[in-house]
């Protein structure tokens, strides 16, 4: 069982990253606005514009 | 008296000579772009319009390759059947302010070598919408992209300077509906999006804590059935402690604040009972790991933060920004003003036209300042500033008030207040004041939180004085931690945030949760007249002809573009198609055709009647005078076929919406610009008791007796105009109905998508319903409550069972939201639900 004392702080390290992405992703403002995505879906994929002539 | 609906009627009569019965019945054509009907006189052919701004929206997609919106469109408005389509707002102006260094200094970042500007849009209703704004790069090769944040109606652009100018940005906006604003000074949005964003931190560090913290706690439960290796028990108990401290510290601050200055100023608020619920059990499991023994309550805990900073983020996810009816506002002055000197005429910035000045102003022109008319006569449009639809008759000695348009000819006025003095800045400081002097909302829930501490206490207490100091701290620590009010700090939030989303996809747009109490008690309704009681626009109102003469009028009007002729062919029943020859129109008189044989002649009495022997009735003008309306009358070969009353019609669903709420307890009061003749009559024609009509009422008038209403009880205003503004912000709650300017939008709480006052009934009834779910809610928890206390206090309660109780109650409370049908959709949609 020591071996938990080794594994459970690593987790710890773990969780750590995975706050700081998470704080990381909220100071960059990608969810600031959860509303305006969900109606960006139901757009058709409009691929061909990308080549279309600007 | 017949209502202007139109009805469809049987097969042609054949007993009129000569008359070509086409055939076909009379079909309103549709706009190609918002589909709202096309008065008859447009040009027929594949393409119609309902007007200008649909029609140039309509070719800039074309020509763009953008038509794809349409089908986007078409789409989300086939789900969303109750919708209301509006129609294409085109402002058409230049924008030239825009490029301004001073807008510039205050409204636009570099982002690298790029620069970003946030624009508020006019006109965002739907996902095309979105997609249309989002597609600006490929309309200008400067822009590298626009992001529209959909909640607040705004756009961030990120454009190159040197190969556009923003004006020439605003100017495409423009051209595809979407009259674009500066969004506001930015400083308040951007501490606010601060704080929002800690919450959402708070709230990942809160969850991350509390997954872990139960995970250690597993291990201890698991292991103490069977009993433990020591050095494993107290690895994890150290291990929860050290997890859990320092980030509850941290993450429940806001809860800790909250207690602080509610205790400072003597207020009740939920945060108190929180708090110390809180912290005595971080103090009693760090005094039990330390000491080796005692219960450890740090799993119940952070699973408590957890959930209550969720719930705190639900309830304040709803609010939208508040901050643009003051932009918009200004937005009605034009940014240059033309400046008449002996040098000669310049165009200037509306700021430095000083007091004295002259002005000349041309027709089509906004009006830059507040003034005396010195030369010139024309009509003005001041219907924002009196809520009347008929225009001013202006003339040297005239008054004018900025922000009103000048219709028909050029004016030269001299300048009386300029600037912040004008009557405009005055409306734009009132509606700022107003919002900011309104009294914040208590939830229900932080009222009662008060007594609850006080039992809560009280109950420990008397634990104590039971078991004795020794053994009662335990329990009593047991006590005042389970009591914890999670689910009771979510009640509220919960079903609030569920009741709102159900509404938006209703079309009733809800800003904060904090006005569902508000708006589900009797109080009192104070209504705008023109454009939300009425429909706002010239329809028929009275006809006594027949339906013959029905078909004869509407041949012969078809001609004309004005809008009396929009309103017969809209509201006169609906019969043959009659074609009619040799049209003429004489403007402010009427319009004569020859329909088959006859000769008909729609219009004014000075027109109709000045050949023939036919004169006007007396009485039925006198009636229809009575009654606010205007007499239209109809010959047929000289001899009077039918006498018309043209006004603003009451919206058909008024009377029987305003009865339903009469039931549900609410009063009423009618606060209208225009005259008191008018109101009177439209109070007399609903049929319900008004407390107050009165008409002639200023906006300023309309702000002073809400804010003196609101003293007393509860006042709601519903309203759709920019005069309304300001009353919209002073009441308790302030819905602005459909069409309405949107200055009163943004002023407003409560915002209807759809047409009618219906809305408003549903957001009663709504608010009515979730304010009975809120209660059940609040039952719930404090049933779980009881219960948890109960068991502490008889000395039963161990940290399994509150671990278990305390999500239990939140998860009643959670499925009794869910399955509230609180905003209810009368037939179920079964497409996808775009909101």
């Amino acid at each position: 069982m020591t071996i938990l004392f080794v594994l459970v702080p690593l987790a710890m390290v773990l969780t750590c990253l995975a706050v700081g992405a998470f704080a990381w992703s909220v100071d960059r403002g990608q969810l600031d606005d959860l509303t305006t995505p969900a109606l960006r879906v139901l757009e058709e994929e409009q691929r061909p514009s990308l080549n279309a002539p600007r | 008296m017949p209502s202007p609906v139109a009805q469809r009627a049987a097969a042609p009569n054949s007993n009129l000579p000569n008359a070509k019965a086409v055939g076909a019945i009379d079909q309103p054509t549709r706009c190609i772009h918002c589909g709202n009907a096309v008065p008859a006189a447009s040009a027929p052919g594949s393409e119609s319009f309902c007007c200008s701004g649909c029609r140039s929206v309509y070719y800039a997609l074309k020509n763009n390759g953008l038509a794809a919106y349409y089908q986007q469109a078409q789409d989300y408005y086939a789900a969303s059947p109750e919708q209301a389509r509006p129609q294409a707002q085109t402002k058409g102006l230049d924008y030239a302010h825009f490029d301004d260094p001073g807008f510039h200094t205050l409204h636009v970042q570099s982002c690298g070598e790029l620069s970003q500007v946030e624009l508020y849009l006019e006109g965002l209703h739907c996902p095309a919408c979105v997609w249309l704004v989002e597609k600006l790069p490929q309309l200008s090769a400067a822009v590298e992209s626009a992001r529209v944040n959909f909640g607040d109606g705004r756009v961030l652009i990120t454009w190159d300077r040197q190969r556009a100018a923003l004006s020439s940005l605003a100017r495409t906006l423009d051209s595809l509906g979407y009259p674009p604003h500066p969004a506001g000074l930015g400083r308040s949005r951007e501490l606010q999006r601060k704080v929002d964003r800690l919450l959402l931190i708070r709230i990942g560090v809160a969850g991350a804590v509390f997954g872990n913290v139960m995970l250690f706690s597993f291990a201890l439960y698991s292991g103490a059935a069977q009993g433990m290796n020591a050095q494993t028990f107290e690895f994890f108990r150290w291990a929860s402690l050290l997890l859990a401290v320092p980030s509850i510290l941290w993450t429940a601050s806001p809860f800790f604040r909250g207690a602080w200055s509610a205790l400072k100023t003597r207020t009740a608020h939920m945060d108190v009972p929180i708090s110390i619920g809180i912290l005595v059990a971080l103090l009693s499991g760090s005094v039990a790991t330390v000491r080796g023994t005692g219960e450890i309550y740090f799993d119940t805990i952070t699973m408590l933060v957890f959930l209550l900073l969720l719930g705190r983020w639900l309830g304040a996810r709803q609010q939208r920004a508040a901050s643009a009816a003051t932009d918009l506002l200004l937005a009605l002055a034009p940014s240059t003003c033309r400046w008449v000197t002996e040098t000669g005429t310049r165009e200037v910035p509306t700021i430095s036209v000083p007091d004295g000045a002259l002005v000349e102003i041309l027709a089509g022109d906004r009006i830059g300042i507040d003034g005396e008319v010195i030369a010139g006569q024309s009509e003005i449009d001041e219907s924002w500033l009196s809520g009347e639809s008929r225009p001013l008759q202006a003339k040297p000695g005239t008054a004018v008030s900025a922000g009103t348009v000048n219709l028909t000819a050029r004016l030269l006025v001299r300048a009386t207040r300029t600037g912040r003095d004008t009557r405009l800045a005055d409306l734009v400081r009132q509606v700022e004041t107003a919002s900011r002097e309104r009294p914040p909302i208590l939830l229900f829930a932080d009222r009662m939180s008060g007594l609850f501490t006080f039992f809560v206490l009280a109950l420990a207490g008397l634990t104590l004085w039971i078991w004795g100091t020794q053994a009662g701290v335990p329990h009593a620590v047991a006590l005042l931690i389970v009591t914890c009010p999670c689910a009771l700090g979510l009640a509220t939030p919960l079903a609030a945030s569920v009741a709102l989303g159900r509404a938006a996809r209703r079309g009733v747009l809800i800003k904060g949760i904090r006005f569902i109490e508000l708006l589900a008690k009797p109080a009192l309704i104070v209504f705008d007249k023109t454009g939300t009681l009425t429909l706002g626009k010239q329809s028929v109102v009275d006809f006594d002809g027949s339906v013959l003469t029905a078909a004869l009028v509407r041949a012969a009007e078809r001609g004309s573009a004005h809008p009396i002729a929009q309103a017969l062919d809209r509201d006169l029943p609906l019969s043959e198609v009659l074609v009619a020859s040799a049209f003429q129109e004489t403007p402010g008189g009427g319009v004569q055709a020859c329909v088959g044989s006859h000769e008909v002649r729609v219009g004014s009495a000075a027109f109709v009647f000045n050949t023939g022997n036919a004169v006007a009735p007396p009485e039925k003008t006198q009636a229809l005078i009575a009654r606010g309306l205007s007499p239209l009358y109809v010959t047929v070969d000289g001899v009077l076929a039918a006498t018309a009353g043209i006004g603003d019609a009451l919206r058909p669903d008024a009377k029987a919406t305003l009865l339903q709420l009469r039931v549900l307890g609410y009063r009423f009061a009618i606060l209208s610009g225009d005259r008191q003749e008018i109101v009177d009559g439209l109070a007399q024609q609903l049929g319900v008791d008004f407390e107050v009509a009165l008409g002639a009422r200023s906006p300023e008038q309309k702000l002073r007796f809400i804010e003196a209403a609101r003293t007393a009880r509860t006042v709601l205003m519903v309203g759709d105009g920019v005069n309304d503004a300001a009353a919209l912000a002073a009441a308790s709650v302030g819905i602005a109905v459909q069409g309405g300017a949107e200055a009163s939008i943004a002023a407003a709480d409560v915002f209807a998508t759809r047409a009618g006052l219906r809305p408003v009934l549903e957001v009663a009834l709504g608010a009515r319903r979730t304010l009975r779910v809120i209660r059940i809610n609040l039952v719930l928890s404090l049933a779980y409550n009881l219960c948890a206390a109960a068991l502490s206090v008889a000395g039963l309660i161990t940290p399994l069972i509150a671990a278990i109780l305390m999500p239990l109650s939140s998860l009643t409370v959670l499925i009794n939201s869910l399955r509230a049908k609180t905003f209810n959709s009368p037939e179920p949609t079964t497409s996808v639900k775009p909101l």
